[in-house]
């Protein structure tokens, strides 16, 4: 990755814009407290990566961020506005959203899929166009697999159709679920692949994404900065080779040695993003 | 309006029941022999003084036939005082039968608006009936010799008997009858039953026909525990105060049916199979009443009770003609009402399970009493009939829209919500072509049970492949039953193959 990573510092923060910000937000369901204010400026351009085990509560900060989840305190801000002034519908339209496992329409074939997001934008006369554009990008034959139906791909496949149709309408914003996390080794690496040059392949500058994970490794490969959440809170925020080299806690000590990272990670990814 | 226009675009495919001109006289019967013979009659000499008449035979049983005769969708049928005192009036038998007839007589105008014309001419009670082998075995001869044996003995009777005062409970208490076993059997079954030996004492008319052909005795009722159940014709308000010509027309017949006549009839037409209309003309050229014996054929044929006799080609296709319409109909209803409340109550989770138990309550229903309901509201008919039954296919269609639409694939309906589609788009692009293959399921379920309640549609005289059916059952005629059950079940396969068909093609994404 050509882009100088943004240190967690609140005064870089501050002075690059933020694209998504959460600000000391709360979500319960019933009992359970899902979100216990958290705090995250997500700058242009930039990919975040949401991290931790299952309840941290990763998945809810990510919904928060396209109106799926309405906080019940706090404040979530896109672009610089409350979401709760926005229209979330058109404000979804403009962001990429892929789930894991795809989260294909499975009456739909590939070509149509893929048309949704232009369509709802009232693109109807090109998102054919868009949609071959958008397949082409993430690597599929237009041609071969436009009239296919989900239920005929393979995992990674499936996988690089959803890609493929959270970046049709040319979003500005990427919202990313697990989208590799079903995937077998060799195919993760390849869409992992894929996913990096796209990014970073983007006319207007680098997408600005947030991406949950449960993989620490892939969120060290593709994200220029982690947020680590334990039962709804913040342990930590920073780049990479912060958290390697500056835990914030036991628990993100625990955590990186149970996924193996060593010191010697940081030297690697300091190379790899020229930090 | 709704149901009129209904019965109209009914009639005008159908066909088969052509509207008399004029106000004609509906004439009813009950679902046994008897009661078919004489409504035939009365037809037949109505038609004889020139009166219109249109013919509803067959109707579920007391209850339905009293309901449309109050209603005013009957204008007469015959029904017996002992009945009418017992069932409809709620009272105690009290004295004989002429103080039972005077006291009906004065009770039904006062209580339900309705009149009975003087007696015909003979009593039919219940007759508690017996293998004659085993009675000289046991040396039995009345109901209290009866009294003594019961406890050895396998009881068969008709569901009405056990459930009427004037039936099982009565006579248990009179005579202390406590039989071994007690086993509810249709007329249709009880003495064949009877005379395999399956069971040991059967509950008959005492004018029963199909006495005479099993080898039978009737138990004599010492303590005169039945009430008289004289026949008579039970008249509408309406026939009694506008149409006094068909009042004075049916009041020929008063006095003129003995016991004897009726049992021989009765013979005629369930022990050796002659057509009712034949017997019933036959019978009326006896009694001087009509000139010339019998109508030809054709004619007969035509305004016949039995029409499901003959067994021609056409008969059969215009029965099963008229049991798709009812199918068919009642189905379109229901599922554009349960689909739309399916998807309704996806959106109104916490009102859903009240409501869908509450369609399902309606499933629960015996079919008759759902029939019965109808009537103050509707009528007798088709309209009736299509009503009850669209109701009876709600529930599995209800049920399958809501399950279907709300398992709708979560993980593709969150996508397409995160993607920016709104509910209503939702609803109608992805959730309800989801559920299509198990809204398709429900609809199956209901239009296969649909098929058979159908044939329940005859005992309202919605016609139909129930028809032969409530006939055959009544006549006790196994070939005639068989006529309409077979056609119907294979219809039913017909049915469950087809849409097995549609169901494959709404399947998504294959």
């Amino acid at each position: 990755m050509e882009r100088q990573s943004s240190p967690a510092g609140a005064e870089r923060a501050s002075a690059a814009t933020s694209a998504l910000s959460a600000e000391a937000v709360v979500k319960r369901f019933d009992q359970v407290t899902a979100l216990d204010g958290v705090s995250l400026d997500v700058l242009e351009g930039e990919c975040v990566a949401l991290v931790g085990e299952s309840g941290s509560g990763k998945t809810t900060l990510l919904r928060s961020f396209n109106g799926l989840v309405r906080p019940d305190a706090g404040r979530v801000l896109i672009g610089g506005r409350d979401i709760s002034d926005l229209d979330v519908v058109a404000l979804r339209r403009g962001m990429g959203y892929v789930p894991q496992d795809g989260g294909l329409l499975p009456h739909w074939r590939v070509g149509r899929n893929v048309e949704l997001v232009p369509r709802l934008r009232g693109a109807d006369g090109d998102a054919l166009t868009k949609a071959d554009a958008s397949l082409q990008l993430v690597g599929l034959d237009p041609k071969a697999f436009r009239d296919r139906w989900p239920s005929e791909l393979s995992g990674g496949q499936r996988q690089r159709v959803a890609m493929a149709r959270a970046l049709a309408a040319g979003p500005r914003i990427l919202l990313l679920d697990e989208p590799f996390g079903a995937l077998d080794a060799i195919t993760r690496a390849d869409l992992q692949e894929s996913f990096a040059e796209l990014r970073a392949s983007g006319a207007a500058g680098p997408m600005t994404c947030v991406l949950v994970t449960h993989d620490l490794h892939e969120a060290f490969l593709l994200a220029n900065r982690v947020a680590v959440l334990r039962g709804g809170r913040l342990e930590q925020v920073g780049s990479p080779s912060q958290l390697i080299e500056a835990p914030a806690s036991p628990y993100v000590r625990d955590l990186l040695s149970r996924a193996r990272v060593t010191s010697g990670d940081a030297v690697v990814i300091r190379q790899r993003s020229g930090e | 309006m709704i149901g009129r226009a209904l019965l109209f675009a009914l009639s005008l495919t159908a066909g088969s029941e052509q509207p008399p001109a004029g106000p004609a006289v509906v004439v009813a019967s009950k679902p046994f022999g008897e009661s078919y013979l004489l409504a035939e009659m009365f037809a037949r000499l109505l038609e004889a003084r020139g009166i219109a008449v249109d013919r509803r035979p067959g109707l579920g049983a007391t209850e339905l036939a009293f309901r449309a005769l109050r209603a005013g969708s009957i204008d007469v049928y015959p029904e017996y005082t002992g009945t009418g005192l017992l069932v409809l009036l709620g009272e105690r038998p009290s004295g004989d039968e002429k103080a039972v007839f005077d006291r009906v007589a004065q009770e039904f105008p006062r209580r339900f608006g309705v009149r009975w014309l003087p007696p015909l001419g003979f009593e039919n009670t219940y007759a508690i009936a017996v293998r004659e082998r085993m009675a000289d075995s046991l040396g039995m001869q009345t109901l209290s010799d009866l009294a003594r044996h019961a406890g050895t003995l396998r009881a068969g009777l008709t569901p009405d008997f056990i459930g009427r005062s004037d039936g099982l409970p009565g006579l248990s208490s009179a005579y202390g009858i406590r039989f071994r076993d007690v086993r509810a059997l249709l007329p249709a079954v009880k003495y064949r039953a009877l005379d395999a030996g399956d069971v040991d004492v059967v509950d008959g008319y005492s004018t029963d026909g199909l006495i005479a052909r099993y080898h039978l005795r009737v138990l004599v009722d010492d303590r005169k525990f039945f009430p008289p159940y004289e026949a008579a014709a039970l008249v509408s308000a309406r026939l009694w105060s506008e149409n006094p010509a068909a009042v004075a027309a049916l009041t020929e017949l008063s006095g003129r049916i003995d016991v004897a006549r009726m049992r021989a009839l009765n013979r005629r037409v369930e022990v050796d199979g002659v057509p009712i209309p034949r017997v019933a003309s036959e019978a009326l050229a006896e009694l001087g009443l009509i000139r010339g014996a019998v109508a030809t054929n054709k004619a007969e044929r035509a305004a016949s009770f039995a029409s499901y006799v003959s067994s021609s080609a056409s008969t059969l296709t215009s029965l099963t003609v008229r049991h798709l319409l009812l199918v068919g109909v009642s189905l379109a209803v229901a599922i554009l009402v349960a689909v739309p409340l399916g998807l309704m109550l996806e959106r109104h989770a916490r009102a859903a399970e009240p409501v869908i138990r509450g369609v399902g309550v309606v499933q629960t229903l015996p079919g008759i009493a759902l029939l019965a309901f109808m009537i103050p509201l509707f009528g007798i008919g088709l309209v009736p009939a299509l009503v009850a039954l669209a109701l009876y296919s709600l529930y599995p269609i209800v049920r399958n829209t809501f399950t279907g639409v709300r398992d709708a694939d979560p993980k593709a309906v969150d996508a397409a919500r995160a993607l920016g589609m709104t509910d209503g788009q939702i609803l109608r692009q992805v959730r309800l072509p989801l559920a299509a293959p198990v809204i398709m399921a429900g609809i199956r379920t209901a239009a296969v049970i649909d098929v058979g309640t159908a044939t329940l549609a005859a005992f309202i005289g919605a016609g139909g492949l129930g028809e032969p059916i409530v006939s055959g059952l009544a006549l006790s005629d196994t070939r005639m039953i068989l006529s309409g059950a077979i056609p119907a079940a294979l219809l039913a396969l017909v049915v469950d193959v087809t849409l097995a068909g549609v169901e494959h093609f709404v399947h998504p994404g294959r």
